[in-house]
């Protein structure tokens, strides 16, 4: 028995001792390589979408690091370390800081990670580049040495809740006022914290709440949630839910006959391309607020079908979804400043990119950049998307729109 | 009313599905006095394996689930046999954290070998409906309810009627007296812990087409099985059943009178009190209890 | 047995004297985050180690004395100013009373029941933690401001930390080892070891048992608040997780359940493999988490009464052997030799 046991740990510590070899480290003698800390969670409950961010971080430096570097041939490379919490996200902060030097960090897809690793990066004076994750907070501690190119949480619901206002109420022929809304939401910091912005947002813009229903990420049955929802009936119901309860709440929808007229999903597991593998035909017609993706207009997005075809190249596998796409524009924004620095100074870096500006509608994202004093990017914006034909489509704004809105949904009944 | 009717039948539909994942559990507590922490992994294991049946040479789910089983009864012998069975004199400490390192263990290596991607089957019946009046009954949901019941009522004939059953139960009654008597107790043990890891195997088959499979999707479901194992009473299959139906119930209706928020901590106190109250479980005959410090 | 106490008192006041020095040496920041992490998770497996190892509760549902803690210094600072040292206070007490109203109750129950009852107690106080937004903020979380000074107990720089972290480390030891070497620690013990016989002997077991959990859960609130301070933001999602019980137990049961230094050998041994395996294979994802789980397997179906029983025991054995190979041409003084030891 022992001798069976230690004969398989032998063997996993050879496989492992050959796995971890990385590939990266050879690199060339004499250029530059500047570091960059990538914080992201890899394992645990928030290991597809973390991965699917670094991934877009990833290919941006892949790409520079291509096309010559950065400052006159210098070389970036990721330090990429796994942060599933928010005690791994400062140990590992501190581990990157000070064990391998590193003056500038990237990540992080989480809201708590992103939290927890700037305070680290705060207190020594390491820039902390945000790409992804949305609670205002990040932003709105005032922190010398942290910058956001995301948009926050509140511009989420601030959109939702104009979308519904100015197409939405047309689209049905109603008046504003009348319209009832109502929000479905997972009670984690992500989906309490859009949900608390879509109602302040829809009580200042006087529209009618007409339910709200928070329920576990971990629920496995969401029955009682769609019958309340039935009960309340809204014209719009707003969600904000992850993957897995996503797929069961319209798996239960169509099951139980839920039907809303309008539906705008934001981001998370409506955005998935896996959402749209498990519900197939179902998904067509709902709404989803989210960071950019891939059906847009291309004139708006210079740079997008590169990526597109250098993440097939790279993963063989077309993107899981838009969070890649958001963290490579906001890598790419990163390593211009970088390139104008000329070297990894926080203050300096920090300088340059409150005086970096880009117009929107220039990057492959077609977010424009300009930073505010808490390091807010203030062009960056959600986009309105409609499932159409299994593919998420940006119908709103105008500029980067491709396709025009059908709203509303067809009842389950009228399906075939 | 219908509101309410539907409520019920979901709760009790929902319920099936919690008495199928906790059959396999209750049979390896009953028998092995062990809990298996490792259990909702079972179950991710069995879901990834029908999954990949289903996306290599197209197998339905429901087609493929005989072999799902037989392959985790494999396993869970396998698990058995190197992690189990040397433990199994040691104190209650070391069997829960052997387990626990199992379903780390288990879980990262689904991470490793099939990324952190949700896996879904396409089904024609996935979300077909039979409707009674205003009132909806999912297909797939029904067909794992009535499936739990079947497993229930044959594990319970087989238990009660075949020689092997009989051991299984005299093992689960009273160990020494089970040993005394000429039942290979340790090869009981293995069975006992093969075919509860068979039925989880089922059940990752039955519920591939209603849900998703990604490396921590156990963490779904484990803590209610244990619930509902306990709420039944051990080693009861019947008290199981009821016992899934029980929390079913309990979840949807809290869910609607209370909030959706709060429908998991409803059941979890109910549970405590349970435990407190009638700590031998609701339906359980109360014998063999006294072994793992019950009474 | 007077010599053996004066030699490990000695060994203590070596080993924080050496703790002490540490940070006077010890620079390098991550360095020191480890360090400090290292002396939380003993502190805290070490308060955990007083239900489950001496008196042999084994409870899963640490996280929520842990959590308690930390949410009630952090709302009494940031709704009321309250300083986070008489947040501790706070903390303590709220923490002690919780204890026993769900430790009252659960005691009835045994073995993997009770770890069962801590689990789903420690569930409900987190999914009450989220929808209770109005106290706790809910899922939102709470960030707390960042106001260096000692008042607040925030600082800018790892050392104070440290000091902090390892003053509750040696309160939770002192409190530890004058348990152990008390009629308490006996009557705890024997309540673990059989509480039947413990019964018949007179020990009063629910008392006891109680005084163990109140001190239990009164020092995990303390450690709690210590961490809110420390990360400075707080969720229910992280302080309620039952993963933390889980590698709080792990700590104190690799090291050696029942045991005064076992939390603390542990903590020195798991958080930096934890640290190592997650910097050695960041290669591929969940391959650090895969190892660290067989190793979990490997230790405790090896060595299961933790590392420091067993290296005590190999080493008392060592010592009979040669004692007896001494005394095996004197007869009559075989019996002593074996008895040195016993006490462990």
């Amino acid at each position: 028995m022992k001798r069976w046991l230690s004969f398989l740990l032998t063997g996993l510590i050879a496989l492992t001792t050959a796995c971890s070899g990385s590939p990266a480290a050879g690199g060339g003698g004499e250029k530059e390589v500047l570091q960059i800390g990538a914080l992201y969670p890899l394992t645990g409950s928030s290991a597809l979408l973390g991965d699917e961010s670094y991934r877009g971080a990833e290919l941006a430096v892949k790409l520079r690091n291509q096309n010559g570097g950065v400052a006159g041939g210098k070389t970036v490379e990721l330090v990429k370390t796994d942060a599933p919490d928010a005690n791994a996200a400062q140990a590992e902060a501190d581990r990157l800081i000070t064990q391998k030097g590193v003056k500038l960090i990237l990540g992080s897809y989480s809201s708590s990670i992103s939290f927890a690793a700037s305070e680290v990066t705060e207190r020594n004076g390491v820039l902390y580049w945000e790409l992804g994750a949305v609670s205002d907070q990040v932003t709105e501690r005032g922190y010398k040495y942290v910058i956001r190119t995301n948009p926050p949480a509140s511009h989420f619901s601030k959109i939702e809740i104009d979308y519904i206002k100015d197409v939405v109420a047309e689209k049905l022929g109603k008046n504003p006022s009348d319209l009832r809304i109502g929000i479905v939401h997972e009670d984690s910091l992500y989906g309490t914290t859009v949900a608390e912005f879509v109602k302040k947002y829809a009580e200042e813009a006087n529209l009618k709440l007409a339910t709200i229903q928070p329920y576990n990420l971990k629920s496995v049955d969401l029955s009682s949630v769609v019958l309340n929802v039935k009960e309340a009936k809204p014209d719009v119901l707003i969600g904000v839910s992850y993957l897995n309860d996503a797929i069961l709440f319209w798996r239960q929808a169509k099951e139980l006959g839920l039907d809303v007229p309008v539906f705008i999903g934001t981001g998370g597991g409506h955005t998935m391309s896996d959402f749209q593998k498990a519900l197939g035909k179902d998904v067509d017609g709902i709404l989803n607020v989210d960071f950019p993706q891939y059906e847009i207009n291309k004139e708006y997005t210079p740079g997008l079908d590169d990526f597109v075809k250098l993440y097939k190249d790279t993963y063989g596998e077309e993107p899981r979804s838009g969070h890649s796409l958001a963290n490579f524009m906001g890598t790419n924004v990163l390593l211009d400043v970088i390139d104008q620095v000329g070297d990894i100074d926080p203050d300096k870096l920090r300088e340059a990119a409150m005086n970096y500006k880009l117009e929107p509608g220039k990057s492959a994202t077609g977010w424009g950049i300009q930073f505010d004093e808490k390091g807010q990017n203030k062009l960056g914006q959600p986009y309105v998307h409609q499932w159409i034909d299994g593919k998420l489509v940006v119908v709103w704004p105008k500029g980067a729109a491709l396709k025009d809105v059908t709203l509303p949904m067809p009842k389950w009944s009228e399906r075939q | 009313m219908t509101q309410f009717a539907q409520v019920v039948i979901s709760g009790i539909l929902v319920g099936g599905i919690y008495a199928l994942i906790s059959m396999g559990l209750n049979l390896i507590l009953g028998v092995v006095r062990i809990i298996n922490f490792a259990h909702g992994e079972f179950l991710m294991i069995a879901m990834y394996i029908s999954f990949l049946l289903y996306s290599t040479w197209g197998l339905d789910p429901y087609v493929s689930a005989p072999i799902v089983a037989l392959a985790l009864f494999v396993f869970g012998w396998l698990v058995h046999r190197v992690i189990i069975q040397p433990i199994l004199d040691t104190s209650a400490t070391v069997k829960i954290f052997a387990t626990l390192g199992l379903s780390i263990t288990l879980q990262n290596f689904a991470l490793m070998m099939w990324n952190a991607d949700y896996r879904t089957v396409q089904t024609a019946y996935q979300t077909t409906v039979i409707r009674m009046g205003e009132v909806a009954v999912s297909v797939p949901r029904l067909i794992a309810f009535l499936v739990a019941v079947l497993i229930s009522l044959g594990l319970f004939l087989f238990l009660k009627y075949t020689l092997t059953g009989k051991a299984i139960r005299a093992v689960a009654m009273e160990k020494r007296a089970a040993a005394l008597a000429g039942i290979p107790v340790k090869r009981i043990y293995l069975l006992a812990f093969g075919i509860g890891s068979g039925l989880v195997g089922l059940a990752g088959s039955l519920l591939m087409p209603i849900y998703y499979v990604f490396p921590t999707v156990g963490t779904l479901f484990v803590l209610t099985a244990f619930v509902v194992v306990v709420l039944g009473g051990m080693g009861s299959m019947f008290g199981a059943f009821l016992g899934g139906l029980l929390i079913g119930l309990v979840e949807a209706l809290a869910g609607v009178w209370i909030s959706p928020g709060l429908k998991e901590a409803v059941y979890f106190a109910i549970f405590i009190l349970v435990l407190l109250f009638r700590p031998s479980g609701l339906f359980s005959l109360g014998k063999g209890s006294e072994e793992v410090g019950l009474k | 047995m007077k010599r053996a106490v004066t030699k490990s008192t000695l060994l203590w006041l070596l080993v924080l004297l050496i703790a002490l020095l540490i940070p006077v040496v010890v620079e390098n920041k991550f360095y020191m985050h480890t360090l400090i992490l290292i002396l939380f998770y003993a502190a805290v497996s070490g308060s955990w180690n007083i239900l489950a190892g001496y008196a042999g509760q084994l409870s899963l549902g640490h996280a929520i004395f842990f959590g308690l803690g930390a949410y009630t210094s952090t709302l009494l600072f940031m709704n009321g100013g309250v300083s986070p040292w008489i947040g501790m206070c706070a903390a303590l007490a709220l923490c002690m009373l919780v204890g026993a109203c769900i430790g009252y109750p659960c005691f009835r129950l045994k073995g993997p029941f009770f770890t069962l009852a801590t689990l789903a107690f420690s569930e409900v106080i987190r999914l009450v933690a989220s929808f209770w937004k109005e106290l706790t903020n809910g899922a939102v979380g709470l960030n707390i401001p960042f106001q260096a000074g000692f008042s607040n107990l925030m600082f800018r720089g790892k050392e104070p930390y440290y000091y902090i972290a390892l003053g509750v480390l040696c309160l939770v030891i002192a409190v530890t080892y004058w348990i152990d070497r008390s009629k308490m620690g006996a009557y705890l013990i024997a309540i673990r070891e059989n509480e039947e016989a413990a019964d018949a002997l007179g020990i009063p077991i629910t008392r006891y048992k109680l005084y163990a959990v109140l001190i239990s859960s009164g020092l995990a609130g303390i450690t709690g608040v210590f961490y809110a301070q420390y990360i400075l933001f707080i969720e229910p999602e992280a302080m309620f997780n039952v993963n933390f019980s889980v590698q709080v137990a792990l700590i104190s049961i690799i090291g050696g359940m029942g045991t005064v230094a076992g939390p603390v050998l542990g903590a020195v041994l798991m958080i930096p493999l934890n640290e190592l395996l997650r910097s050695a294979f960041s290669g591929l994802n969940g391959l650090n988490f895969f190892l660290y789980g067989i190793v979990l397997i490997l230790v405790v179906s090896f060595i299961p009464n933790g590392i420091l029983p067993t290296l005590r025991g190999w080493l008392s054995k060592k010592r009979a052997n040669r004692h007896s190979q001494l005394t095996q041409a004197i007869p009559g003084t075989q019996k002593g030799g074996g008895q040195v030891d016993s006490a462990n």
